[in-house]
């Protein structure tokens, strides 16, 4: 049975496991007065706590074995290997694994098969319908005979309801945890790549280095066979990019928000935010287009215009930081308003009252009221679009350009980190090489970055909630 | 009237009398406010008001004259339009869409519904305190110099700080927050912020004082403290106040009128009200048969 028929089987298993539950506690309820008196929990729980015992520890179990086999029936194949191929080194082994692997499901192996690898071949196939035959049974077995405990214990005075809301609360636990894990893994994968990476740049050299060039040579007689690893050019065009789309965000966006939330008729309102909030949803890619199709462009003819107009002979690169951080801006906008909207929105009226009983102007009680009593979380939406902006890679990918310039001058082209990391680490690449592992350490200290922006973006709305409330 | 004489003879409970008051209510087109609502020195006077949320009418022509340095008292149910009536005396109802006012409304002679009219000095003269206390977001000193900075009252620091001073000692709030006039005005008891948002209206120097359930958040001796702030206030400014507790109106006004379904019942001398009072439905209520 395979494992799409297997999961159906049990599926069908716990729902029977449900039913006969159920069935069994209805049996055995006194139903001679109203309702199931002598009951403990109402039918479904009993229903559902012999559905759990049937079904969790079977599909864990299930989940375990895919997980493992591959490796276990690897071993098992190495050692009905002949000793010399036993012995090659870890890499070469890999490769004659895959072989027999190709070999197993029929797929055209470029030369001849030697002979062991053919009878290892069909061990393997052989291996493989034992495990999963037993896989089945072991599962099946766990479900039924689970199943059947819990129904025989199945009783009256049974705390059924308690049982499974502790069941669930487990599940729910679990949940939470897989993502924490998975957080944490993260973290430590991106930290080990990254220390093996500074085993060949030093750190200072990385974090402190001006120059960035992630050329490595493969052979000794290269040319450029040092690289650069300063990844000052990148941060600093990280910033660049990131500040110009602040700069067209936050004030658009705010007053945007503060247009809606004061001013704005219900119907106006009703139509304008979700538009408003369409923005948020065009995928960064197409952004991208844009940023490279039009805006850039647009940037470098207008600016050849006005500088020949001058009498200047500058020349403007038609990817530029300022055509990225405008488009970035444009999108972000969304999160800026949206969220200012809200806590806009959340400030209360009674505040709006008392200014304008002082006969204070909207205007008025909107800048000394309104504004600095929502600023709080004005503040969070302004990080959140920063780390946004910081994090974003299509549109600078295609509209600012791969150059890691060092400049401050928005008409230059610049590049980010996001998009080294991009440029690292598409296409075939040796993971040994410190320009390979150079991307996990622009990804630690990008993690770095926003987690300290994070930070200081919660110290900060933390004080003021503070001094306000 | 009979009518309601007739019915009140067989009434034993209070949600009979209030059914009862209803009925009548709507078979009389037009009620006559009963009492003494108009008098000759008037600051505020009101005639023929109507007021309209959408097309629900909450206000049924009422007349009304605030006289100049006295304390009127506005009691009612819940709903009889009392605050609402309150609302459009420095045109607070502005800031709902959906609300319209008719009638004549003037401020010492001047119609305070003029198109033409400009709500900010209007609001200016006539200040509010509400219900919750609202302080803002800022310091005890700001709070106070909001008003003041709005309205360009002064040129010079000193002369803020004078200000903030006594605004502060009229609202009786001076000694206990003298020493922490930068800590947030938030930070304040309720009893103090409800001083604090006194302080603040009588800092633009309004004649006209209107003060919407000013101590329903407050406890009993927060109460009395602004209560006691009313009659010195009295003073120097005209107070219109709504109020759900009698005992506070019997305590703190002059006049007292009566709403009842956002009809003006009954205007007269407090103690009148409370003693002796003309209409049947002012009497039900004064004495706790409904409401």
């Amino acid at each position: 049975m395979d494992t799409s028929t297997l999961l159906a089987t049990l599926m069908i298993l716990i729902a029977v496991a449900y039913v006969l539950g159920r069935g069994r506690s209805i049996a055995l309820a006194d139903t001679s007065g109203r309702g199931y008196a002598n009951l403990n929990s109402l039918p479904f729980y009993y229903g559902m706590l012999t559905a759990l015992w049937c079904g969790i520890p079977s599909l864990v179990l299930v989940g375990a074995w895919l997980m493992f086999d591959a490796t276990i029936i690897d071993q098992l194949l190495i050692q009905q290997l002949p000793d010399d191929i036993r012995s090659l080194p870890a890499a070469e082994l890999g490769l004659v694994l895959n072989t027999i692997n190709n070999i197993a499901e029929g797929n055209m192996v470029g030369s001849e098969p030697a002979p062991y690898m053919a009878a290892a071949a069909d061990t393997l196939n052989r291996l493989r319908t034992t495990s999963q035959m037993a896989m089945t049974v072991a599962a099946v077995t766990c479900g039924m005979l689970l199943a059947i405990f819990a129904w025989i214990r199945i009783n009256p005075a049974q705390k059924a309801r308690l049982q499974v809301e502790t069941a669930f609360k487990l599940i729910l636990l679990a949940c939470s945890m897989i993502a924490i894990f998975t957080t944490v893994g993260i973290v430590f994968s991106v930290i080990f790549e990254s220390l093996r990476f500074f085993q060949s740049v030093p750190v200072f050299d990385f974090l402190f280095g001006l120059h960035w060039s992630p050329q490595m040579a493969i052979r000794a007689d290269q040319v450029g066979s040092s690289g650069a690893f300063g990844a000052i050019p990148l941060f600093a065009g990280t910033m660049l990019i990131s500040v110009i789309a602040l700069i067209v965000a936050v004030p658009t966006g705010l007053m945007a928000a503060i247009y809606l939330s004061e001013y704005a008729s219900a119907r106006v309102r009703s139509m304008v935010k979700p538009l408003l909030e369409v923005l948020a949803g065009i995928p960064t890619v197409v952004y991208g287009f844009f940023a490279a199709l039009t805006v850039a462009p647009f940037i470098r003819d207008s600016g050849a215009w006005t500088f020949e107009f001058l009498g200047l002979q500058m020349a403007i690169s038609s990817e530029s930081a300022l055509a990225a951080g405008l488009v970035m801006g444009v999108m972000i906008i969304p999160f800026v308003s949206s969220l200012s909207d809200d806590v806009i929105n959340a400030v209360p009226q009674s505040l709006r009252d008392g200014s304008f009983g002082l006969g204070a102007t909207q205007s008025e009680t909107i800048k000394q009221v309104v504004i600095p009593a929502a600023l709080p979380g004005i503040v969070g939406g302004v990080l959140l679009a920063a780390s946004r902006a910081i994090g974003e890679t299509m549109i600078v990918v295609m509209a600012a350009g791969l150059a890691a310039n060092l400049t401050a001058n928005p008409l230059e082209s610049v590049t980010t980190v996001t998009v080294q990391i991009v440029t690292l680490l598409v296409g075939d690449q040796e993971f040994d090489s410190p320009k390979t592992l150079a991307a996990f350490a622009l990804g630690l200290m990008l993690f770095v970055v926003t987690l300290a922006l994070n930070y200081f973006a919660l110290h900060v709305v933390k004080k003021y909630r503070e001094q306000y409330e | 009237m009979e009518a309601i004489a007739e019915k009140k003879t067989d009434i034993t409970e209070n949600r009979e009398i209030e059914v009862t008051g209803e009925s009548v209510i709507k078979d009389v087109e037009s009620i006559e406010t009963v009492g003494l609502p108009f008098v000759d020195n008037a600051k505020m006077s009101m005639r023929d008001v109507n007021v309209f949320y959408g097309d629900k009418q909450a206000i049924f022509n009422v007349g009304l004259d605030i006289g100049k340095h006295e304390v009127v008292a506005m009691i009612g149910p819940s709903g009889c339009g009392k605050s609402t009536f309150l609302r459009c005396l420095n045109r607070m109802n502005d800031t709902i869409d959906i609300c319209r006012v008719d009638g004549s409304l003037q401020l010492e002679g001047q119609d305070i519904y003029d198109p033409k009219l400009d709500v900010v000095p209007l609001r200016a003269r006539v200040g509010m305190v509400f219900q919750k206390p609202n302080p803002f977001p800022k310091s005890i000193y700001d709070n106070v110099a909001y008003g003041p900075r709005v309205h360009g009252l002064v040129s010079r620091r000193s002369e803020l700080d004078e200000i903030v001073e006594t605004s502060l000692q009229k609202a009786g709030l001076w000694e206990e927050v003298k020493d922490r006039l930068q800590a947030p005005g938030t930070g304040l008891s309720g009893g103090q912020q409800q001083r604090l948002c006194i302080a603040r209206t009588i800092a633009v120097s309004p004649e006209v004082i209107l003060m919407d359930e000013p101590c329903s958040a407050l406890d009993p001796i927060a109460t009395a403290k602004i209560e006691e702030l009313i009659a010195e206030l009295s003073e120097n400014f005209t107070i219109a106040i709504v109020t759900h507790s009698m005992q506070q109106a019997a305590r703190v006004s002059n006049r007292t009128a009566y709403f009842h379904l956002g009809k003006l019942i009954e205007v007269n001398d407090t103690e009148k009200v409370f003693t002796n009072p003309d209409h049947d439905l002012t009497e039900a209520y004064i004495t706790g048969r409904f409401g």
